[in-house]
């Protein structure tokens, strides 16, 4: 591995317009790329073939750049180098560098801007975030409400909760035999 | 469940607790939305973490969005399997 690594979430729609701009970004002179970028995917043991310390559910939670030399780099951390490796940003990345009384002040506020854009992302186009965070139910539900209104289909419906006895009359059953199609089962790590 | 959904990350290990804890009884599966969207549209699954329970092959109920604790799923299961 000569290049970093970037892993971001393909089945987010952000993560995926912001990797292809790294991508975009990153080509050299002569159309060699810089980093390398990679979606994470769902295969655990893939993963950590790239670096044994790559957990499939930390590499969803927060962007991962793995250097050439087996590091990794997270979060805005992640964003920083990116920038310093990308021809068009590097003339500015150097001020994430900056320390004053060991302190780091920009990248302090990349740390807190990368977390504000990671958590609003289902807001933006993620389509696999999941329920959002607390904070951001209310602005989800408005955003489906607004959708709902003004022409937008998508998921005009509340979400609905523990509705036990919920089994909608014509849902098929399980798929044959006793697994649904790659469904996994949970067991306990310390069994693995 | 989806690994990009950051609740779903916070009921794995409790879904391991419980799956230790029914082992002998239950069988827990989790399957990537993501991956298998044909499979999440047949079952109706509007949101992850969603927990589908199956008796006799017959879903006999569901929680989406469960509270991270044991007791919890527990508790969801119980009032599935017991009605």
């Amino acid at each position: 591995m000569t290049k970093p690594i970037l892993l971001f979430n393909d089945e987010c729609g952000v993560c995926r317009r912001l990797a292809r701009w790294v991508g975009r970004s990153g080509l050299n002179g002569s159309g060699e790329a810089s980093i390398v970028e990679q979606p994470i995917g769902d295969d655990p043991d893939a993963l950590r073939l790239i670096n044994l310390d790559l957990d499939i559910w930390d590499a969803y939670a927060t962007i991962h750049l793995v250097m050439p030399d087996g590091s990794m780099k997270l979060g805005g951390e992640a964003v920083a180098e990116v920038l310093r490796n990308l021809q068009n940003t590097k003339w500015f990345a150097w001020i994430f560098a900056i320390s004053l009384f060991g302190i780091r002040p920009f990248q302090v506020v990349l740390n807190m801007a990368y977390a504000v854009l990671a958590s609003i992302r289902p807001l933006l186009g993620c389509e696999s975030c999941g329920t959002p965070s607390v904070w951001m139910r209310p602005m989800v539900w408005a955003m489906k409400r607004a959708r709902a209104m003004f022409g937008g289909s998508r998921d005009a419906i509340p979400l609905r909760h523990f509705t036990p006895q919920s089994a909608a009359e014509g849902r098929p059953p399980p798929a044959a035999g006793p697994l649904p199609p790659k469904a996994v089962t949970v067991t306990p790590r310390h069994s693995r | 469940m989806s690994y990009g959904c950051a609740y779903c990350r916070v009921i794995e290990p409790v879904l391991q607790q419980v799956a230790e804890i029914v082992k002998s009884e239950e069988r827990i599966f989790r399957v990537n939305v993501a991956v298998e969207r044909e499979l999440a549209g047949s079952y109706d699954i509007q949101s992850t973490p969603t927990l589908v329970m199956f008796l006799n092959g017959r879903e006999v109920g569901r929680v989406e969005g469960p509270n991270p604790t044991v007791a919890s799923v527990l508790t969801a299961m119980t009032q599935a399997f017991g009605s």
